[in-house]
């Protein structure tokens, strides 16, 4: 084979040859090599980048704590204003015999209560509460309100009415008075870590 | 040049001639072997190296010295392979003498030394012919008498050096040309031009061996190329008699410990080139001769191919140290992210926490008091009215009741730090009630105070 080839046919075969391989060469090594060379460039940048992140968050990692403590601290005044349990709905049973408690404590006779629906204050805070109606004398009223008031959860009482019962015969004045009432629930699925100690 | 090239050389020595076949190749010339003869005429030969050098010396003032004065220095001259008709031998000799011209410009007064006899090709006959310019010895004397007469600046070894000097080493600045009619030595300027030379005619064999003690004393203190023939070369026709004798080398060599000796294949090289003749020889510095071998290019491609290789494996562990620099980095990160993500988490519920704490703290202060609220809208009412009715209404209170004077209740109100602004909110009209008569009321008031709210 060789032998019938001339030199320029040998020459140009031994070229084209060369040609070829190269072209090949960098098609299927050198090009894919260059691919994987820029990609493993890319990740060592973002390797880069993440690492100084996580040297960062880890060395912010005593602040961190510092905060934890502060905040427990706080929390630790605040949680048991309000009401601390697994299900609102329990949470609104409370609030129902806290009120009944009060109006009992003020000569409050309650005519009506309606549960409203949970509603959600903020990222881990649910309120519930209740339309209530009550009679009583302005002593009684006043007292009930006073006692919401006071209480040692936070209740906000809003929408309030007062007005005189129709049946007022006697010298004490009659008060129907309607307003609603709200307490506030801890989600313990989301700050499950958050120590509340009830008072 | 690509294969061989096969050529004749003649050389006059002061009793006969020889006849070399010689095959030239780029590396070098190859003797194939040679031929003796004694000079036809030596009467007629002297006479002709006189009309011939005028020949030459006029050539001289219009062509290159180099070309005319080497290959008439030089006892060789190119024999060219002629093709010639068939003819009488007179016949022969004319058409060798009018081709002879355009070898060497000598004219028809050049002297045929020798031919060899056409052998028959078909109808043609072919020859290798010789042609003698002079014997060196007549031709140095005649060459300088010549140039003297016509105010020429020749000296004998300007009529080789002008080759020679390009086969010189570089920093070598001294010449020895040896022939069986003699040594010459040449020592050139920095501008390559002779500076001076002497000539040491072999005499029968004494001039040689006569070589000036202060000649040797100068070689000892230069660098000196020989160039000559390569010593103990023989001649396989002639039963290996030496090229020349190499006493002189051997002397020159004493003088001259560094001696560096030049074969006189090359120089006869040189001849032809400088004759015109087309190169044969390929004179140049060996790395760059060997550029232009088989070999030297199978070098060149072979360092290439190192160099591009070395650059491929360069790149390569350039790509696996970065490979390995990423993997580290990436392992580390894998190590950290656990302990990232505990505090990450951490975070987290702070944020969960401070939010939880700030609400808290929010719906504390917006707690309303409605008892405040309620004991100041007492004590600010007049003490004549009476409420009948109070609602939160758009973050204040309405109040509706009865009142000697509606404007009093609106004006006792808007007096309050408790409230902000007082308005009726609806008709003001008489009633007779339990008291007497009355204006029934209905006012709405803003609360100042953020206790009040809602």
């Amino acid at each position: 084979m060789r032998a019938s080839l001339s030199y320029r046919d040998r020459r140009a075969a031994i070229g084209g040859t060369i040609g070829v391989a190269i072209i090949l060469g960098y098609a299927l090594v050198l090009r894919p090599l260059g691919s994987h060379a820029a990609d493993l460039r890319q990740r060592r940048e973002i390797a880069q980048e993440i690492l100084l992140r996580y040297r960062g968050t880890l060395a912010a990692r005593g602040g961190y704590q510092l905060a934890v403590d502060s905040t427990e601290t706080l929390l630790q005044w605040l949680a048991p204003r309000a009401f601390v349990v697994e299900q609102p709905g329990r949470a609104v049973g409370h609030l129902i015999q806290l009120l009944e408690r009060a109006a009992d404590g003020n000569s409050v006779s309650i005519v009506r209560e309606v549960p409203l629906p949970a509603d959600s204050v903020g990222l881990s805070l649910v309120s519930v509460g209740a339309t209530v109606e009550v009679e009583s004398d302005l002593r009684g009223v006043l007292g009930l309100l006073r006692t919401l008031e006071t209480t040692d959860k936070l209740l906000h009482v809003s929408h309030l009415r007062l007005s005189r019962t129709d049946e007022n015969t006697g010298e004490v004045e009659r008060l129907r008075a309607s307003f609603a009432i709200r307490g506030f629930v801890v989600n313990l699925e989301r700050v499950s870590d958050v120590e509340t100690v009830p008072r | 040049m690509i294969g061989a090239e096969r050529s004749l050389g003649l050389e006059l020595t002061a009793s006969g001639w020889r006849a070399v076949h010689l095959e030239a190749r780029l590396g070098g010339v190859r003797m194939l072997g040679a031929v003796a003869g004694e000079l036809l005429d030596r009467e007629d030969l002297a006479q002709s190296v006189s009309y011939a050098l005028e020949d030459c010396v006029e050539s001289l003032e219009v062509a290159s010295g180099t070309r005319v004065g080497l290959a008439v220095a030089r006892p060789i001259a190119h024999l060219k392979r002629l093709e010639l008709p068939r003819a009488s031998g007179g016949q022969i000799r004319e058409a060798i003498r009018k081709q002879a011209a355009s070898v060497l410009p000598v004219g028809d007064r050049a002297m045929l030394a020798d031919y060899r006899r056409p052998r028959r090709n078909g109808r043609r006959r072919e020859g290798a012919l010789g042609l003698v310019a002079a014997v060196p010895e007549d031709l140095i004397e005649a060459v300088a008498a010549h140039a003297q007469a016509r105010g020429l600046d020749f000296a004998s070894a300007d009529l080789s050096a002008g080759a020679i000097r390009r086969l010189l080493p570089r920093g070598v600045r001294s010449a020895i040309l040896s022939s069986d009619s003699g040594v010459e030595w040449v020592e050139y300027n920095s501008s390559g031009q002779v500076e001076r030379s002497r000539f040491f005619p072999a005499g029968g064999g004494n001039g040689v061996r006569a070589l000036p003690d202060d000649l040797a004393a100068v070689l000892g203190q230069q660098r000196v190329m020989w160039v000559g023939p390569e010593e103990g070369a023989g001649y396989p026709e002639t039963g290996g008699a030496p090229w020349s004798d190499s006493e002189p080398l051997e002397r020159v060599r004493r003088a001259a410990p560094g001696l560096q000796a030049l074969v006189f294949a090359p120089a006869y090289g040189a001849a032809l080139e400088a004759v015109g003749v087309r190169p044969l020889f390929d004179l140049r510095p060996e790395r760059l001769q060997q550029r232009e071998t088989a070999a030297g290019r199978r070098r060149t491609a072979w360092l290439a191919s190192a160099v591009v290789a070395a650059a491929i494996v360069y790149w390569l562990a350039g790509v696996l140290g970065l490979r390995s620099e990423v993997a580290a980095l990436e392992r580390e990160a894998e190590v950290l992210q656990p302990q990232v993500d505990v505090v990450l988490q951490m975070r987290e519920r702070i944020d969960e926490a401070v939010q939880l704490a700030g609400d808290l703290v929010r719906l504390e202060a917006e707690q309303p008091r409605w008892t405040a609220v309620l004991a100041e809208l007492a004590v600010a009412l007049p003490a004549d009215a009476y409420v009948t009715a109070v609602s939160q209404r758009n973050g204040g209170l309405l109040v509706e009741g009865y009142t000697e004077s509606a404007s009093g209740v609106v004006e006792a109100l808007d007096d309050s730090q408790v409230f902000g602004s007082a308005r009726l909110a609806g008709p003001v009209s008489r009633e007779n009630v339990a008291g007497g008569e009355r204006e029934r009321f209905t006012v709405e008031v803003t609360l100042a105070l953020s206790g009040g709210r809602r």
